[in-house]
């Protein structure tokens, strides 16, 4: 344990050296205007994990200095100029987890259902995630269905239209992705996002009530000079 | 995050440990810092309370009064022994904390009535010293402005202040009701820090980092009222749940469907860590800490499955994995804890971030645990009653691992035996292979020995059938000869030639080989009928075998008659005088050559004899000889007196004819005689012979 502290002195050490070398990266692990949790919701083994990897992964910078404190399934975007920072929790699917896994919804502000293009019991079984997520979560939740393993096309057995047509009927968005290939994926989570955000717009979304899953940090005016600095470090890490 | 990381190192006495009355026995968190009877007669002086204000206004307050009166020297006691352990740092140490004391007594009386100042001065003497001096501390080094510390300072002892008013009031209690009082002073400093200017400069880690250290000192100083407090049922389900972890040992990764390896050490090494970090969630007393260890715990279980399955973690492996370390640890009042962080910490923490998503599914875990059956874990409902109540025995893995003598003394003896087994099963492979080996070079041997087994059985074929063959050959020969004459006993002699020079060349082929054999018996029978005819001329015995020769043809002949038509014996007379005829002519010729040398005649006369002995086919022909007189005895005696009579004069006229002129003029004029009527019989015999076969 010794061993360990030391180490630890010295990493936090250092840290503190690149804080106080570099003002403009203090500021970017938390120059962000909010927070949005996400859920990932689906069957066993149709990809949600993959999923999650391929896009918190995908702007990996290996240069980044603040390797310590890293946060699972999180990663900075931007919408509208707004900085937001995305908290996605990955669920477990199996059948036998569903009654203990329904505290996760709770504060979410985006639902992903996620179902494997090649099993059609997955997407079956659309219906009754649908349920859990309405009773659980605020009305104002953004629900997203991807269709995952779309790469997969000499496999499928779930058309597009057939899956357009649910979501259409639901009031979801859709999209197919492909976690293999990357294709779609960032797609479906910016969109989500965006949505999200025009709903705070519009005044559909209390940032207020704490359930809202929108944790919101308003910019002070003094830092407008840093964040003037910080233009370069646009390019969010999520290490 | 650094001061987080950075656990401060909290020093408990052997003071702190014992009742806060001072009556000498050790006091519990659960009872106040109070010992059971202390603890016990305060609860019944409050419910007396209760009772007098239910019932009279004037007794109570009288009561009250009195109760105070009892507390008083009490609290003088704390009081002395608070003074004892100032007295007791260094002098420098002392000055700071009384200076300190002094600042918060001046401004708490500012503010409240004297008997609440009263109160809280009593009260503030129960928290240890070197834990708020730590606090104190760490305060000034957060980086905010020295407004701000005095205004989170300020917010600390408010609150303290609040939750000790409520849980030392005489309403009745919620639990609901002090989480909300908790959460709305969180939300309150959120405000202040995020929008009061005295925090304008500071950065939002900063803000972050004040917020922090609020919520860790107002938990840490009132961890003893708030953690399980006797109003709520919390002590009873912390008995429930660790009886129905234990209940549960019996299960492995399998029932789970969890990717651990159970008997891996590399795998166990990092199960202990999440274990060990699970255990130690009771050792700390705030809930950011709490917090802290389930994150350590997770990133434990998040490394196993990385090694686990060589990729990314998923949240389908992750759950099970936990389930199964909670069930290993099985740690001391998990349901309490769980609960004092989900009440006492601040909401927003536990909604968002990784720390709220690894308790959120540590409260996952705790529930599925909670409302397991059989079905969950893929066990019959009868099964898992029988583990359940302990009447089927069990043994995992997991504990055998446990038990480190006598689990590796179980595993070196189970290695050995399967290196045994390995070992036979390599000289069972091996014998195997080389069984394999022999059968196959015993199937080459076999093989080559039947191929040439089936080289040589034409060889053998061949015996069986030469004899038909060679039979009809040397009929045939034989009627060639009789019809050729001396061309055709040239053409013999160069087939015999022939004959043997193949067999020197060494190639065999059925007609060849049958033209060999049939050559050398045509060749034995001329040479026999020479060596027999040569001899006749010089000795009167030889013309005793002179008869015995022409009896052995005739016999031939006659036995060729019986078998054809009577007719053709007439053709048999005719064939034996052609015979004679030819015989005749063959001995003409030797007779010339042996005139010519008279001295190579007598001994060629005697090799010949030999010859004929030694012969096999004479041996043959002599064999041969007595079975066919038998049956023809009758015919055998009229053709023998016929043909005594025609060749005795027939063979004299023939031989001495052609060459006994030039001898009868040398020798005299007796055999001059016998000649002359011989050659006239048999020169009309001849003719005659001639045109009887040219009518038929």
């Amino acid at each position: 344990m010794s061993k360990v502290r030391s180490v630890v002195n010295k990493l936090h050490e250092r840290i503190d050296y690149f804080i106080e070398k570099c003002p403009n990266m203090t500021a970017a692990p938390y120059n962000y205007n909010y927070i949005f949790k996400y859920i990932i919701i689906g069957d066993m083994g149709v990809g949600k994990s993959c999923l999650l990897h391929q896009f918190t992964e995908k702007k990996f910078m290996a240069n980044c200095p603040h390797t310590i404190g890293v946060e699972f399934g999180t990663r900075i975007i931007e919408v509208d100029d707004k900085k937001i920072k995305l908290q996605i929790w990955d669920t477990a699917g199996q059948e036998r987890f569903r009654a203990v896994t329904r505290s996760y919804y709770r504060g979410a502000a985006g639902a992903l259902m996620v179902y494997d293009i090649t099993r059609r019991s997955t997407y079956n079984h659309l219906s009754s995630w649908l349920t859990d997520t309405r009773n659980l979560t605020n009305p104002s939740t953004v629900i997203f269905l991807i269709g995952n393993k779309s790469d997969l096309e000499s496999t499928r057995e779930v058309t597009y239209e057939e899956a357009k047509e649910f979501a259409d009927e639901n009031g979801l968005m859709f999209l197919e992705a492909s976690a293999m290939t990357g294709q779609n994926v960032e797609e479906a989570f910016l969109e989500t996002a965006r949505k999200i955000y025009q709903n705070i717009q519009e005044g559909r979304l209390d940032l207020n009530a704490s359930e809202s899953g929108v944790q919101h940090r308003p910019s002070q005016p003094s830092r407008t000079s840093l964040s003037s600095e910080a233009t370069g470090a646009k390019d969010q890490c999520s290490c | 995050m650094s001061t987080a990381a950075r656990p401060p190192s909290l020093r408990l006495g052997q003071q702190d440990l014992k009742c806060r009355s001072g009556c000498g026995f050790y006091g519990t968190p659960q009872n106040e810092g109070l010992c059971s009877m202390c603890f016990r007669e305060k609860f019944n002086d409050k419910q007396r309370k209760l009772k007098q204000t239910g019932g009279e206004t004037g007794p109570g307050s009288s009561s009250s009064v009195a109760t105070l009166d009892r507390r008083s020297p009490q609290h003088a006691h704390l009081q002395g022994k608070v003074e004892q352990q100032v007295r007791k740092p260094s002098d420098k140490e002392q000055d700071n904390l009384g200076t300190l004391q002094k600042k918060k007594f001046t401004a708490v009386l500012q503010k409240t009535l004297q008997a609440g100042a009263q109160k809280i001065t009593q009260q503030r003497g129960h928290v240890p010293d070197p834990t708020e001096g730590q606090f104190l501390l760490q305060l000034r080094q957060l980086r905010i402005p020295d407004d701000g510390k005095r205004k989170l300072k300020l917010e600390i002892q408010r609150l303290d202040s609040d939750i000790r008013k409520y849980m030392n009031g005489n309403g009745g209690k919620n639990i609901n009701e002090l989480s909300d009082l908790v959460q709305n002073a969180y939300t309150k400093v959120s405000d202040i820090v995020h929008n009061d200017p005295s925090f304008e400069i500071a950065t939002n880690e900063d803000r972050d980092s004040a917020i922090d250290f609020f919520e860790k000192v107002v938990m840490t100083q009132n961890h003893k009222f708030l953690f399980s407090p006797y109003f709520t049922t919390d002590e009873d389900s912390d008995v429930k749940v660790q009886k129905r972890i234990r209940q549960l040992s019996w299960i492995t990764a399998k029932h789970l469907d969890c990717s651990i390896d159970e008997v891996n050490s590399e795998a166990r090494d990092l199960v202990y860590n999440a274990i060990s970090e699970l255990v130690g969630i009771d050792s700390y007393y705030s809930p950011q800490e709490k917090l802290q260890c389930t994150w350590r715990c997770c990133r434990h279980i998040f490394e196993l499955l990385k090694r686990a399955t060589g990729g990314p973690a998923s949240a389908d492996d992750f759950l099970p994995a936990l389930i199964f370390v909670v069930l290993k640890a099985n740690p001391v009042r998990l349901h309490s804890n769980i609960n004092f962080v989900t009440r006492f910490t601040n909401a927003s923490r536990l909604m968002s971030g990784e720390s709220g998503y690894y308790f959120t599914n540590l409260c996952s875990a705790i529930a599925f645990i909670e409302n397991l059956n059989g079905e969950s874990l893929g066990v019959s409902s009868e099964e898992f009653e029988a583990l359940m109540s302990g009447q089927q025995p069990y043994s995992t893995p997991w504990e055998s691992a446990l038990l480190a003598c006598e689990s590796l003394h179980l595993i070196s003896e189970n290695m050995k035996r399967m290196e045994m087994l390995q070992k036979r099963n390599a000289l069972i492979s091996s014998g195997i292979t080389s069984f394999e080996k022999e059968l196959i070079d015993f199937q080459r041997e076999v093989t080559e020995r039947v191929d040439t087994v089936i080289a040589k059985a034409p060889l053998n074929l061949l015996p069986i059938k030469t004899p038909a063959f060679l039979i009809g050959q040397a009929r045939a020969h034989l009627l060639n000869e009789s019809e050729a004459g001396h061309y055709q006993a040239n053409m013999l002699h160069g087939g015999s030639l022939t004959s043997q020079s193949l067999t020197a060349a060494g190639g065999l082929v059925k007609p060849a080989a049958a033209s060999k054999e049939s050559g050398l018996s045509l060749k034995d029978t001329s040479m026999s009928s020479m060596g027999r005819l040569s001899p006749l001329q010089q000795n009167v015995q030889p013309a005793d075998h002179l008869f015995a020769s022409p009896i052995f043809n005739y016999t031939a002949f006659d036995a060729v008659s019986l078998l054809e038509e009577p007719v053709p014996d007439a053709n048999t007379d005719v064939l034996m005088l052609g015979s004679e005829f030819q015989g005749g002519l063959t001995n003409i010729n030797y007779d010339f050559d042996l005139s010519d040398q008279s001295g190579e005649n007598s001994t060629a006369d005697e090799s010949k004899l030999n010859l004929d002995e030694f012969d096999p086919l004479a041996q043959k022909g002599l064999v041969a000889k007595p079975p066919p007189p038998l049956p023809e005895t009758s015919l055998l005696d009229s053709t023998t007196d016929s043909l005594i009579d025609s060749e005795v004069p027939g063979t004299a006229v023939l031989l001495p004819s052609p060459l006994k002129p030039e001898v009868s003029n040398y020798r005299g004029f007796s055999n001059f005689d016998i000649p002359s009527i011989s050659c006239n019989t048999g020169d009309f015999s001849s003719l005659g012979q001639d045109g009887a076969d040219a009518p038929k």
